[in-house]
């Protein structure tokens, strides 16, 4: 697979991403991840140093299953969440999105993201990385692993899984 | 005193914010002490820069040459140990022109250079070299003048947790704290190698009075209402789980039988304890003879048998419940807004399997993106708003426990040896509110001594050209 190729298969499969979870499409969002996967965020150690094991270091996600991102989005739509209630509106914007390596079953891409959450008529904002790597099951291609990099995480809000 | 106090002319009734009659047994609170822009830096000059207030624990600052920056109340501070592995503190400006002088959150240097004009200190805070100083034609007055950083005249550490006051006439930390001492010494003698707070935080600011986070800390009241979305998805992960579920047992939890009770203080601390459902489930079981030879029976029963939160006033909560540790350090920014820094606790020496769980527990509910802690902040920000309802003026918010409640120690108390304030236990859907009466009265006590201290500067000491 050339390049160009996996460029353009990668960048459908994040803005895909970026899309679902914005339309608040819960359930298409979580199938774009293989059964096991890993959702990972971790935090910063110091100004300059991203914490790296998260066996030994916080990380503000650290999800390794479909059904635990789905835990998380149920929660999201359930309404007994006072946080979601009522559902912010968000809109992630992807771009700077290169391809780091790739093979003709897997793709690692890097971009940069905003993600701006509206709510209780007011908008916040974080932004920062992503490091996605894409696998191929079958016909489709996956997300098996996403690492956030969250570059402005003295919060004004709470995050959630659909808000980075 | 410094003369841009917010001390007004006329003595504020700091009582008049909240209703305690103590015959007839109701306690409530004026929404005024929430909503009003004023209190906020009467708060900061009579109680946060005034009294004990928490600044680091120890694992923050380890080494010789270590340095931790926080802030007492709206003022900088950072936090040394020096070349003899002593502790010290000041105020975090230059003594120059006041440029911030560490500038991260944490590190390690013999020597803090100002990246303004080059002053140097070392790590005792001692000015050690200014820039060009032979040819600065100082007067011999000017010369005459203390260089160093401006040292915070209170520091003192109880069992590795660090405390500052900004105020030199406080009592001792040791009586300060008083029996919470006997609560820390529950977190930090799980293992013999002491507590540490595992490397990661989460910094956020919520928009809500910080007397709000004093009280949800310490509230069991709403568990299972604001945090029912974390309750539904443990429900279904112990379905899917089945025998490989390992989080918490939370249908144990709730059973009704399980006791639970509280403690307030006069200085402003409080605690309150649910008994834990399958203490023999407890990582600390297999160890109970080992701790009880080294604490003692009543301890380690309370070690293992009860859940704990609790208050060090103003500014620091923790938890110890179930498998997780929550540190939680507040600073209020404004009337409605508060700071937070929260970090995972855990015992030092646990395995690496038991630590991870440990992370993956407090990720999931206490982050700041986790499944719990934003439903609080959620409910803070309700607070807030619902707070600018100026025409309802009480809260009814104080009253559960209330005859379930003694003055002083009840037996639980007196197994331990600690002498609260008050005492109340009862069962799990008691759900206690007594517990935040003595914060409140800790509140107008310290805001009155506070007034008092700032009113007898303004209307009689002679004072110095600084205006001290």
């Amino acid at each position: 697979m050339e390049r160009q190729q996996a460029l353009e298969i990668g960048r459908d499969v994040i803005y895909r991403e970026a899309d679902l979870l914005d339309r608040w499409e819960w359930q298409a969002w979580s199938e774009l991840y293989t059964e096991a996967c890993e959702f990972w965020c971790p935090a910063w150690l110091t100004e300059v140093k991203l914490g790296e094991d998260p066996t030994q270091t916080l990380s503000h996600f650290y999800i390794t299953s479909r059904v635990a991102l789905q835990d998380r989005t149920w929660r999201i739509e359930s309404g007994v969440a006072p946080f979601a209630v009522p559902v912010p509106r968000t809109c992630h914007m992807i771009s700077n999105v290169y391809v780091d390596s790739h093979d003709d079953t897997s793709i690692s891409l890097r971009s940069h993201w905003h993600c701006l959450t509206y709510a209780r008529q007011a908008t916040s904002s974080v932004y920062g990385f992503y490091d996605h790597h894409l696998v191929k099951e079958g016909d489709h291609w996956m997300i098996e692993k996403k690492q956030i990099t969250l570059l402005n995480d003295h919060l004004e809000m709470p995050v959630d899984v659909n808000t980075v | 005193m410094s003369s841009n106090s917010a001390t007004t002319a006329a003595p504020i009734d700091f009582g008049r914010y909240i209703y305690d009659d103590k015959k007839q047994g109701v306690f409530s609170v004026n929404r005024e002490i929430f909503n009003t822009p004023e209190l906020y830096d009467l708060e900061m000059e009579y109680i946060f820069e005034a009294n004990w207030v928490f600044l680091c624990h120890e694992s923050q600052v380890p080494n010789p040459h270590d340095f931790y920056t926080t802030h007492m109340g709206r003022q900088p501070v950072v936090v040394t140990r020096d070349k003899e592995g002593e502790l010290n503190a000041f105020i975090n400006a230059c003594s120059h022109k006041g440029s911030k002088l560490c500038l991260t959150r944490q590190g390690n240097t013999k020597f803090h250079t100002c990246t303004y004009h080059g002053w140097v200190f070392d790590s005792q805070g001692n000015s050690i070299s200014v820039k060009d100083r032979d040819d600065a034609s100082y007067s011999e007055a000017f010369a005459a003048q203390d260089f160093n950083l401006k040292k915070v005249p209170k520091l003192a550490e109880y069992r590795g947790w660090i405390f500052g006051s900004l105020e030199a006439d406080v009592v001792p930390l040791d009586e300060h704290l008083g029996d919470m001492r006997l609560f820390i010494d529950l977190l930090v003698d799980q293992s013999e190698e002491g507590m540490e707070l595992i490397p990661g935080m989460s910094s956020y600011t919520f928009n809500g009075n910080w007397k709000m986070q004093i009280e949800n800390c310490l509230d069991g009241y709403h568990l299972n209402v604001a945090h029912k979305g974390f309750l539904e998805i443990t429900n279904q992960r112990v379905k899917r789980l089945g025998d490989k579920y390992t989080g918490p047992d939370i249908e144990a939890m709730f059973n009704v039988d399980l006791k639970t009770g509280s403690f307030g203080w006069d200085q402003g601390h409080a605690l309150f304890f649910t008994e834990n459902p399958a203490p023999e489930y407890r990582p600390l079981w297999p160890e109970r003879e080992n701790l009880a030879k080294r604490i003692g029976e009543a301890r380690t029963d309370w070690m293992i048998r009860f859940g704990r939160n609790f208050t060090i006033f103003p500014n620091v909560q923790c938890t110890d419940n179930a498998v997780i540790g929550q540190f939680r350090v507040l600073r209020p920014l404004a009337h409605n807004k508060t700071e937070m820094h929260i970090y995972c606790w855990v015992p030092k020496g646990e395995s690496a399997a038991a630590r991870q769980q440990r992370l993956r527990t407090y990720e999931d509910f206490f982050d700041i993106a986790g499944t719990g802690t934003p439903d609080d902040v959620a409910a803070y920000m309700n607070c807030q708003d619902g707070a600018e309802g100026r025409l309802a003026k009480w809260q009814l918010g104080y009253g559960r426990g209330q005859t379930a409640m003694t003055n002083g120690a009840n037996d639980l108390a007196d197994e331990l040896g600690v002498k609260p304030a008050t005492s109340t236990a009862g069962p799990l859907t008691m759900s206690d509110e007594t517990l935040f009466h003595a914060s409140y009265r800790a509140w107008v006590e310290q805001m009155q001594a506070g007034q008092a201290r700032a009113l007898k500067k303004i209307n009689g000491a002679k004072t110095d050209k600084a205006g001290n």
